[in-house]
């Protein structure tokens, strides 16, 4: 068997320190480790070439100020965090913290109205980052949107294998996972889009989960998580 | 259809794996995917996560704090009104900012050198040529400050020694009194995370 440069090895090597005998005799019959350590080396060139000049400064304000004209945006569209534009635009708030307790969620998205926007696209009202539980390397998100038809669930993860005699299901859940309520089934080829119930509380299920489900009959969550998210507003 | 609990084993409530900074947050992908959505209030959030990186790669190319200024306005107004191109699927949206910048850049460039020659037919003068950076690196650059300012110690003062003071790891473990392998450990981390930054925010490489 074939035993490569370690990781660590291969990194030290790449800032220009000597390699070892038998890395370097390793090297010269491995093009794989051969092609990592370039790559390796090449980020070491460029961070070392970087300079205090290229650290991220803004823009003068006056930027900002040209692009809306340009484009025409709100005269109050000014550079405000997202979170605090989102906050006055509902009537009724979406207050998730890790690890809150599920009695403080009292947002019903039901009423969420938008109040100050003419537009019919529908707004984002939370949205999650999806992570892998143990054992799945996939990633994704999923967002709750509001128009004028009702409330949505998108979901979107990369392309997923199909499950042999089965399928994906997608939950929501209270913060302590105590109650759950499964939302629909996900489509493994990209991103899906399912309704939720009118007059479900939303805001009491801020658990977003992805489970593998086989035909079996149990109609409870297999346990088998793939992915999982707290929606934030 | 709800479920009292059946079936929720206890790997229901671990989360795991803390995502590092490299990777967009969920704030991020949540701007990211309104963009992509046209949702007109997160031009403004788009803007303040990400102006800097579009201003600063500009300035650092073309020399101007004016011509960045044009550049970085012009970026996102293209980006604004191009957006249904822009898919969250197939990379990130600072990625697809600085793939924007890039071109920006060239074209500055490329309008630059033909005044140049303008100039040069009018004058018959010896004319100073400006020299012209290559943008991907400048690109790269920038982004990589950026990182490297986000490392956390002792990631960041190992990174210091390494890169731009030329120590050697054993140097570095006895400096900082710490173990060989967590130095080395910490040294391998800390590139995986400037290269994986370069992949996921450095646009079309």
């Amino acid at each position: 068997m074939v035993v490569h440069c370690d990781d660590d090895d291969l990194t030290i090597i790449a800032l220009g320190e000597p390699a070892s005998a038998t890395d370097e005799a390793h090297l010269q019959g491995c093009p794989r480790c051969r092609s990592r350590l370039d790559q390796l080396a090449a980020v070491v060139a460029t961070s070392r070439a970087v300079r205090d000049e290229d650290t991220p400064v803004a823009p003068p304000a006056a930027v900002w100020d040209a692009i809306s004209e340009e484009l025409g945006l709100e005269s109050d569209a000014t550079v405000t965090s997202l979170d605090s534009r989102r906050r006055r635009r509902r009537s009724v708030g979406w207050m998730v913290a890790a690890a809150s307790v599920a009695g403080v969620l009292v947002g019903s998205l039901a009423t969420v109205v938008v109040t100050d926007s003419p537009s019919t696209s529908p707004a984002i009202v939370a949205s999650a980052g999806l992570d892998p539980l143990d054992g799945a390397t996939v990633s994704g998100t999923a967002v709750v949107e509001e128009d004028s038809t009702g409330t949505v669930l998108r979901v979107s993860l990369p392309e997923l294998p199909d499950v042999p005699d089965g399928y994906y299901e997608v939950w929501m859940a209270t913060s302590d996972a105590s109650t759950m309520v499964a939302i629909g089934t996900l489509d493994p080829r990209g991103e899906t889009v399912l309704r939720l119930p009118s007059g479900m509380p939303v805001g009491d299920f801020p658990l977003v989960d992805v489970s593998v489900e086989h035909f079996d009959g149990d109609a409870g969550h297999s346990a088998q998580s793939l992915v999982r998210g707290l929606l934030q507003a | 259809m709800t479920d009292t609990g059946q079936g929720i084993a206890t790997p229901f409530l671990t989360r795991t794996r803390v995502q590092e900074a490299h990777v967009p947050d969920d704030a991020d992908a949540a701007v990211a995917l309104a963009f992509a959505h046209g949702d007109d209030a997160v031009l403004a959030d788009a803007y303040r996560r990400w102006s800097p990186l579009v201003y600063t790669s500009a300035l650092r190319a073309v020399g101007s704090e004016a011509d960045a200024a044009d550049i970085t306005q012009a970026v996102f107004v293209h980006a604004w009104q191009g957006r249904s191109g822009y898919d969250p699927q197939k990379g990130s949206l600072p990625g697809w900012l600085m793939t924007i910048t890039r071109r920006r850049i060239a074209d500055h460039w490329r309008e630059r050198s033909r005044e140049t020659r303008r100039t040069d037919a009018v004058a018959a003068a010896e004319v100073e040529v400006p020299v012209e950076p290559a943008a991907d690196s400048v690109v790269d650059r920038v982004l990589l400050a950026d990182e490297l300012q986000r490392l956390g110690d002792p990631q960041r003062k190992i990174v210091e020694l390494a890169f731009f003071q030329d120590l050697t790891h054993v140097q570095i473990a006895s400096l900082l009194d710490l173990p060989i392998g967590t130095v080395k450990s910490h040294i391998r981390r800390s590139l995986d995370r400037l290269r994986k930054r370069l992949e996921v925010d450095g646009g079309a490489l």
